[in-house]
């Protein structure tokens, strides 16, 4: 798993990986809570392990921008939040804008600004003929 | 490059199954062909040298390949016999030494070879125990012989009837075998020697009964006129020689014409052997006189063309399987669709997302052109024994 999360920094040229970069990876999956499935095969490992390990993995590269497809689509509610509070603290700590796509409207307090898609749908209803 | 390579490592480490699969059919396409190769190369290698080592061979007008393949690997029919007379001939015209061989009887499967006791000199053969045969009706047994036949210096070997539906054939001899071989890795090692005396008791040319002029046979007589005495079918005739009656066997005529297979013929020189030849160029002469390995060469050039065919065959095979491994990579960049969508969403150009696939293909490759090598070699180090060993089969 530890290897997954490292992933970008093997397969992007641009990027070097070094100690300091493997002790991120293990801090974000300390954060995350599967700092002890380090060692252990995706196959091995839940749904709900498998999406913070794709957080973990957006987040070590430690990106500008931040594209958040339901990133907390497959968790419970204590998970959810600890997922969602590292991807915001991310976000604060290296000045990144995280853009996020949810379901969850108890989710949509925790953001700075929020576009409610079905607005869209309705504009769109009235322009059309 | 070094992560591209961890990455390609982590992929077939975690595919095991699979990359050995592959591992091991590309292996086995290169191997098998460079191993025929190298095993058909060091038969004809250990065949030759043989023959080489064998300067002219004399036998009886025939197939020249049947008289080296019996006087030589002491296989096929027993060829076209001849006559000691030949033997006499060599030796006396002084041009080479001649050894007289008679390959024809068997002790179960093993060949017995009567012969001089210079074969052995001329062989190089060495004694592991015991020494040569020295009277009639001793052996000697060669290495593998002596581990087929379970036996050693000491025990006793049996002769076979040349048909098991032979039953008025030439009796079975009890014969004592006073000396084993060390193993030379040839033809050698499955024999079992002995004097050509003894050959020609096992034939039944000479032989020992009870003494009939002695009062104590009067009833196996059927006529006597002076020193002739004609017997009926109660004699005993021995089938062991023993101290005892190994006075009692005898010749019935001249030696030169009891049969022989072939006669080594060792020239003093090349001219002398150039000299002999020349003596068996008439065409009204019953004997034949050959190099052995121009016969042998022949055969060797006839399953080099034999072997050209099995390796066009292997190839056309390793094609058909080489085909198959690049069908089974491109199935499976298929299968790992998302994967490599994945890499090229983090960040992996198109190049070095290709560099870990193509890194993945040469790792397998490569690790099984390494095998193939390191078995090709390990088949040539130890070719020369496996291959003696599978002729002496």
């Amino acid at each position: 798993m530890l290897d997954n999360i490292l992933l970008p920094f093997r397969i992007n040229g641009s990027l070097r990986l070094d100690r300091s970069v493997r002790d991120r990876a293990a801090s974000i999956a300390e954060q995350v809570g599967i700092a002890d499935k380090l060692n252990r095969l995706s196959t091995r490992l839940s749904h709900g392990e498998k999406q913070r390990v794709a957080v973990c993995r957006a987040l070590i590269a430690e990106p500008v921008l931040l594209l958040a497809d339901e990133p907390t689509g497959n968790l419970d509610p204590t998970n959810t939040q600890k997922v969602l509070d590292i991807l915001l603290d991310a976000a604060d700590a290296s000045g990144a804008t995280l853009v996020t796509v949810t379901h969850d409207h108890d989710l949509l307090s925790r953001f700075g600004r929020t576009v409610d898609f079905r607005d869209f749908h309705r504009a769109t209803e009235e322009v059309e003929p | 490059m070094r992560e591209i390579l961890f990455l390609a490592w982590r992929y077939l480490a975690h595919n095991r199954v699979k990359t050995g699969v592959l591992v091991g059919s590309i292996m086995l396409i290169v191997y098998l062909p460079v191993a025929l190769r190298v095993l058909v190369s060091q038969s004809a290698t250990e065949l030759t040298s043989r023959a080489e080592a064998t300067p002219l061979l004399v036998g009886a007008k025939g197939s020249p390949l049947e008289l080296a393949l019996n006087s030589l690997y002491f296989e096929s029919d027993t060829p076209e016999l001849t006559t000691y007379a030949e033997a006499e001939r060599i030796a006396d015209s002084g041009l080479a030494q001649a050894i007289p061989l008679y390959v024809r009887f068997k002790v179960r499967a093993q060949p017995i070879v009567g012969t001089s006791i210079e074969y052995l000199d001329f062989r190089g053969l060495r004694f592991a125990d015991g020494r040569a045969m020295a009277i009639l009706g001793e052996c000697v047994l060669g290495s593998r012989a002596a581990d087929i036949l379970d036996v050693g210096v000491g025990g006793t070997v049996i002769t076979s009837p040349e048909s098991v539906f032979d039953i008025a054939g030439v009796y079975p001899l009890k014969m004592q075998v006073v000396g084993v071989l060390e193993p030379s890795y040839t033809a050698d090692d499955i024999a079992v020697f002995v004097d050509l005396k003894t050959a020609w008791i096992i034939q039944g040319l000479v032989h020992g009964h009870q003494d009939m002029a002695a009062p104590e046979s009067a009833t196996g007589v059927l006529s006597r006129e002076g020193d002739n005495i004609v017997a009926n079918a109660s004699v005993i005739q021995y089938t062991e020689i023993t101290a005892d009656n190994i006075d009692s066997f005898h010749f019935h005529g001249s030696t030169g014409d009891y049969p022989i297979s072939a006669v080594i013929a060792a020239p003093h020189d090349q001219k002398s052997g150039t000299i002999l030849m020349g003596r068996y160029e008439s065409p009204d002469d019953p004997a034949q006189i050959f190099q052995p390995t121009t016969v042998i060469d022949e055969l060797l050039g006839t399953i080099f063309t034999v072997q050209n065919f099995v390796v066009a065959g292997m190839i056309l095979v390793g094609l058909a399987a080489l085909a198959t491994a690049v069908l089974v990579f491109a199935l499976s960049l298929r299968l790992r669709k998302r994967e490599i969508e994945t890499m090229a969403k983090i960040g992996g150009s198109r190049v070095r997302v290709a560099g870990v696939l193509i890194t993945e293909i040469a790792v397998v490759v490569l690790a099984s052109v390494v095998l193939a090598g390191v078995l090709t070699a390990l088949t040539a180090r130890f070719a020369s024994t496996a291959v003696r060993l599978l002729l002496l089969q």
